[in-house]
């Protein structure tokens, strides 16, 4: 939230046209990540962190998606108002992707160094040796062995996490400032998830690069992130240092989704209700329909403001607002009976998955 | 490699050699039409039916035995010496080399047209989807599927031909070849072949294309900073290539062969369409074995061609034995 | 497809043209006055301004399967070689004798004809004249020998023929079994061309040494293919032949014909074109947009394109009518339907079509009501005995349904308007027809309809021309052949039931009547329907064919088509007419006739057509 902070994003609103209507995908995010920094963009499918991921360089297909307000700047620079000329230069050379599934975004058809020689070369002039040479040094650094021997194999030779860290190799191909890796490890195995999570953490160690993270997996946030962001309904319920997130959740939204995680209170329970229509997304706090706590002031006029509620720890809900305080008791655990109630109720029946 | 090619051609030899067979076993089987019209003749004009119906047959080569005549054609078919058509009483092999050159010149150009139009368009269709480019493609396919060929070239051939006087209305053999005005005359032919081939190579071609834009790598290539250029080449449309040959050896046969005969007889083209046609209406059995022959072989070679393509544009293609 | 055939033509492309092949529901008007003049077409032309034109263009459907004259009987063939080759003589509007390769022919009573030869004629490649011998000795080797070695399929045209003699050099003599007032008429000898003897008698040796093939060597020779023993006896000389794309003739500088008599003046520079190209069109549309456009100069058409080409500046229409009747036959063997067998209820159907709609409205008024097996134009035709069904006050469904009332066996009777037969459900008849051109669907609905009007439900079956022979009209013989009366109608049947078969078309040889026995006798060789005829017809036509008079013939003949008229075997119920289209340059030089084309040689153009 310093204007020294790599990336700023400020009131992002981004749709989707469909035929039944148009999805408010993001719908006013506001987040920063500093540099050095890893922040995780936390929130269940449909949430929105992939869109506002690949908002920032303008990856969204369009049509049908649009972003169609908001600012977001890199680096001092606004890249809404770039071309796509010029956004093309940041791609890739300063922020890198990384995709959820490693089986597709690696083309079959093309060597793992071609592809990763690509990278290098849609920014660098080099020639096509030296940019294998350094395809061969990338593939050593994530931990591909016998990289030397193994550059011009092709994807469907390479094991499934293999394929990411081939994946993350390209990502770093040009040492970018900000590497954006959208569920990396989703598609992978238990155990090879923790490995590419470790590679991730000692990339970032060494090359002092941002990270952001895009993930449901609290699992993963605890173990990457400095700060995370905890997005819901295309909007951002909290924002916390991770420690403070863990530790103090503020948002009740964040906290039912820390009940489900196992091992913290010995048994999972899942949230009652399912996301709101994307498309005609309910007045005031889009949780309140599922939320045990909320009280009628939660379901009308627009959505509530972020309050802070620590060190750099904002929650958006009314429990924290100075005219609510007091008529919303966030420390009361919830009935079977409300918890009930609100899964039955008619407004919160739409399955909320996210357009993709 | 070379243990699958051999394979494979021991197989197109077999593969052949049933074709043939059937085609074979299909002509003894059905009455020759020919047979019952002149024996309606005879009996018309109070001549003896049956030797009417004994001379066409033995115009026909009938007169041996069925296995007899079965052995004679195998041997003949497969020594490459194919005898004479009993239609046209010449040489069979003379009778296809004057007819290959008219189908040639009308089914290549439709071929290369169709295959850079059609992919051209579906491709662009595929990467500007949902815009107006992308509908008009899209009508323009179901129009060049839809309209029945026949129809189309007679129409062109009114329009064009006839009423705006632009181009002749039916082929004429006796054009220098290699003039521009032999082009005049073979522009609507070629159009007509080429519609029905675009529109179909278009519609493969942007269902595929459109299945790898929204490939996640080609997202990845974006995410590397590549022009849009650089991602619809090297990312939809060359991972696209491996699907789209198979249905361009299975599709141009089909539609580009089928249609050239429609196309002959309209504009009165002399070519290999129209005569296998004729050989088949008129069981004209040493030039309908010979016509089957070559499409079924090209068809075969043509698949072949394809399997080894794969090796070359889809590196999980090997048929060394190597997993895939 | 094709159409007509007379004069030039060879006789055996006349024949063969009559088939289901020959199809083409082509018609026309002919007007009873003769036609209309021809002059209108070619306004103050005269002939001095007659030269020779580059390219006479005539599009066809089809390509020939023959080149030999001796095999080439059908009518695609027929129209190439007789560019090359005029045959012995053809006959003329009136069916008369009109001379080609034979001068003049001598009666020597009715038993025996004298053909005299010209004396110019030459064959190709130093094969020398055309003589008297050449003629012996293609009856002697080609007609008679036991086994027909050489495929003619025609033999049977000489079967009243016992001898053909020299007599002189250029004079041979035809002598006959039967008298025969009518034999120059006949096809035995018009039309007919044959090869140099020369040229035959080496395969003719091979053939008698026992080579089987020798017969086939020869139609296929190049010799034979490429037409080098023409010489001078065709308008035209052999160019080449693209397969099922063109056939191109020389003007024969040479050509006997010309300057000779008769029609001296027309013959006098004849052809008057450097060259005629027959192009291979398989599509009517495009001979037509050819023929709007004066790409070519002459094709045939169809008849429901007629009305609309007569309008057109560019093409002068011929209409001609043909002798080709096309009926619907009532299937009276086993397995049609049992009352066809009564001749009042066949009578009943027939009175329920009216044949003028089926003219006027779907073969737009370019064919002809007929109604008997016989032309009106034919001499043999007697309008007094003829009567009519179908036609003005013949056409009465009213008065065919009280037939059927009183006709039919007393278990059928009307419910209603609706036809019941004997277990009380509708009487229901399968109708068949060819597919091919749409005249013969039209026509078979509007026939279907008009007989669902009797409360009959009518199954209508449109099957190619070929499924129709094979399947509907041969009748599988005890030797296991199929043939068109195999016999007894009532143990021979075809392999599927049917009972009315619309759009056969039959030529009714109105030169040599007594040839449609074989349609309308018992054991006639050709009737597929199963038709025993009440009166005496075989007596009559026995009496007619060896009347020795020709007025007595008349009246045989009339008495013949009188009886099939009453009889209605089938309802006669149209004649084809054949329609031709010209370049308006194009100028005719013969009256609208039956044997229209006989002097299609000395038509020439005003100006080039395709300059």
């Amino acid at each position: 939230m310093t204007d020294d902070s790599l990336l700023s994003i400020r009131d992002l609103r981004a749709q989707f046209h469909t035929d039944e209507g148009v999805v408010r995908a993001v719908d006013g995010v506001s987040f920063d990540v500093g540099r050095g920094e890893t922040v995780c963009l936390v929130g269940e499918s449909g949430s929105g962190k992939t869109v506002t991921a690949e908002s920032i360089t303008r990856l969204l297909a369009t049509p049908p998606g649009r972003i169609v307000g908001g600012e977001i700047r890199f680096d001092g620079t606004d890249v809404t108002s770039m071309a796509e000329d010029e956004l093309r230069t940041i791609r890739g050379s300063r922020i890198a992707h990384v995709f959820q599934n490693p089986q597709g975004s690696l083309n079959p058809v093309y060597s793992v160094g071609a592809q990763i020689g690509e990278a290098i070369r849609a920014h660098r002039r080099v020639s096509r040796r030296h940019a294998r040479a350094r395809a061969i040094d990338l593939l050593e650094s994530v931990g591909i062995p016998d990289p030397a021997a193994r550059v011009d194999d092709y994807p469907h030779e390479f094991s499934t996490g293999q394929k990411q860290r081939v994946a993350i190799a390209m990502a770093l191909a040009c040492d970018p400032d900000l590497l954006i890796a959208d569920e990396p490890t989703t598609a992978l195995d238990v155990t090879v998830q923790a490995d590419i999570l470790d590679l991730l953490a000692s990339l970032q160690a060494e090359r002092g690069m941002s990270i952001l993270l895009v993930t449901h997996d609290l699992g993963v946030v605890a173990r990457l992130a400095d700060r995370v962001v905890v997005l819901y309904a295309g909007t951002v319920l909290e924002r916390a240092d991770v420690v403070d997130l863990f530790e103090r959740p503020a948002h009740p939204y964040t906290r039912a989704l820390l009940e489900c995680l196992p091992g913290v209170d010995g048994e999972v329970e899942p949230i009652g209700g399912t996301l709101p229509s994307p498309i005609d997304p309910p007045d005031g706090c889009r949780f309140a329909p599922r939320c045990p706590h909320a009280i009628e002031e939660c379901h009308a006029g627009g959505r509530p403001p972020p309050s802070t509620v620590g060190d750099d720890h904002v929650a958006s809900c009314l429990g924290y607002h100075r005219e609510y305080r007091g008529a919303i008791d966030l420390e009361r655990h919830p009935t079977a009976e409300e918890t009930q109630r609100v899964s039955d109720r008619p407004d919160a029946g739409i399955d909320g998955g996210g357009p993709r | 490699m070379a243990w699958f090619v051999g394979r494979r051609l021991v197989w197109a030899l077999f593969a052949t050699f049933l074709v043939v067979t059937l085609t074979f076993a299909l002509l003894a089987a059905s009455p020759n039409p020919e047979t019952s019209q002149a024996a309606w003749q005879a009996a018309q004009d109070g001549s003896d039916p049956e030797e009417a119906r004994a001379l066409v047959d033995q115009q026909h080569g009938a007169g041996d035995s069925l296995t007899t005549q079965y052995v004679s054609y195998m041997v003949s078919m497969f020594s490459l010496d194919w005898g004479q058509s009993t239609t046209y009483n010449e040489d069979v092999t003379s009778v296809i080399a004057n007819a290959w050159v008219y189908s040639a010149i009308t089914v290549i150009p439709a071929t290369i047209i169709a295959v850079v139009v059609g992919f051209g368009i579906g491709l662009y269709s595929a990467t500007h989807q949902y815009t107006t480019a992308d509908y008009a493609a899209t009508l323009v396919a179901f129009f060049g599927v839809s309209i029945p060929n026949f129809w189309f070239a007679i129409v062109l051939m009114l329009v064009f031909g006839e009423l705006l006087g632009l181009t002749p209305i039916s082929y004429d053999s006796e054009v220098p070849f290699w003039s521009l005005e032999h082009l005049s005359y073979l522009v609507l032919p070629i159009t007509v072949l080429a519609t029905a081939a675009v529109a179909s190579e278009m519609r493969y071609a942007r269902a595929e294309a459109l299945e790898y834009v929204s490939a996640t790598w080609t997202k990845t290539a974006r995410a590397k900073g590549l022009s849009e250029t650089a991602v619809t080449i090297r990312h939809v449309f060359r991972p696209a290539t491996v699907p789209l040959v198979t249905i361009l050896v299975a599709d141009l046969v089909g539609i580009i062969f089928a249609t050239a005969y429609v196309v002959e007889v309209i504009f009165g083209i002399p070519g290999l369409g129209y005569v296998s046609y004729q050989a088949l209406v008129r069981m004209d059995t040493p030039l309908v074995l010979a016509t089957t022959l070559i499409p079924v072989f090209v068809t075969i070679v043509a698949n072949l061609c394809q399997d080894l393509a794969y090796t070359v544009l889809d590196p999980r293609i090997d048929y060394e034995g190597r997993s895939p | 497809m094709s159409h007509n055939r007379f004069a030039g033509v060879s006789r055996r492309a006349l024949v063969k043209a009559a088939g289901v092949a020959g199809l083409a529901g082509l018609a026309g008007c002919f007007d009873a006055d003769g036609g209309r003049s021809l002059e209108n077409g070619s306004d103050g032309v005269t002939l001095d301004q007659r030269e020779i034109h580059p390219e006479w263009v005539h599009a066809v459907s089809a390509e020939a399967s023959e080149l030999s004259p001796y095999r080439a009987t059908d009518y695609a063939s027929g129209l190439r070689t007789t560019l090359l080759l005029d045959g012995a003589y053809t006959l003329d509007e009136d069916d008369e004798f009109y001379s080609f390769w034979v001068e003049s022919y001598e009666n020597r009573g009715e038993e025996s004809y004298a053909f005299t030869l010209r004396d110019n004629l030459e064959w190709g490649n130093d094969y020398g004249q055309q003589t008297a011998d050449d003629w012996v000795w293609f009856y002697n080797h080609v007609v008679t020998p036991e086994e027909n070695w050489v495929g003619h399929p025609t033999r049977d045209d000489w079967s009243n023929v016992v001898s053909v003699e020299r007599e002189s050099e250029l004079t041979f003599v035809v002598d006959l079994e039967k008298p025969d007032p009518l034999f120059v008429r006949r096809p035995t000898m018009w039309g007919t061309q044959i090869l140099p003897s020369e040229l035959t008698k080496p395969y003719y040796e091979r053939w008698v040494d026992g080579d089987g093939d020798a017969g086939h060597e020869l139609n296929t020779a190049d010799e034979v293919l490429e037409f080098q023993y023409a010489g001078n006896l065709g308008p035209y000389t052999f160019d080449r032949r693209e397969i099922e794309d063109r056939f191109v003739v020389q003007r024969n500088d040479d050509y006997y014909r010309r300057g000779t008599e008769p029609d001296a003046d027309d013959w006098e520079d004849a052809p008057y074109f450097e060259r005629y190209v027959m192009r291979i069109l398989p599509e009517q549309s495009t001979r037509l947009a050819e023929l709007r456009t004066g790409g070519i100069t002459y094709t045939e058409l169809p008849a429901d394109e007629a009305h609309a080409l007569e309008n057109e500046s560019a093409v002068e229409t011929v209409t001609t009518p043909t002798p080709f009747l096309r009926l619907a036959a009532y299937n009276q063997r086993e397995n049609g339907w049992e009352p066809f067998r009564n001749q009042s209820v066949r009578q009943a159907f027939s009175m329920a079509v009216e044949k003028t709609s089926i003219v006027e409205n779907i073969f737009d008024g370019n064919a002809d009501v007929a109604h008997t097996f016989q032309p009106t134009y034919s001499e043999f035709y007697d309008d007094s005995h003829v009567r009519e069904f179908g036609e003005g006050e013949s056409y009465d469904p009213e008065a065919a349904r009280s037939i059927l009332e009183r006709e039919l066996p007393s278990a059928y009777g009307y419910d209603g308007d609706v036809l019941l037969d004997a277990e009380g459900s509708q009487v229901a008849l399968t109708l068949v027809y060819q597919t091919g051109e749409r005249v013969y669907r039209d026509s078979g609905r509007y026939i279907a309809a008009a007989i669902e009007d009797l409360g009959v439900a009518v199954e209508q079956r449109a099957v190619p021309g070929d499924v129709l022979l094979e399947r509907y009209a041969y009748q599988e013989s005890d030797s296991g052949i199929p043939t068109l009366n195999a016999g007894s109608r009532d143990r021979y049947t075809s392999d599927v039931e049917w009972d009315i078969m619309w759009s056969l078309s039959l030529n009714t040889f109105p030169r040599s009547p007594e040839n449609i026995g074989a349609f309308f006798t018992e054991a006639g060789t050709a009737n597929f329907m199963g038709y025993v005829p009440a009166g005496d017809l075989e007596g009559l036509l026995e009496e007619a064919a060896t009347a020795p008079d020709i007025e007595r013939r008349r009246e045989r003949f009339g008495e013949v088509f009188g009886l099939l008229s009453e009889e209605q075997p089938a309802n006669f119920m149209i004649f084809d007419n054949t329609i031709h289209g010209y370049h308006r340059n194009v100028v005719l030089t013969e009256p609208v006739s039956p044997s229209w084309g006989y002097k299609r040689h000395t038509y020439w153009a005003s100006e080039d057509p395709h300059g």
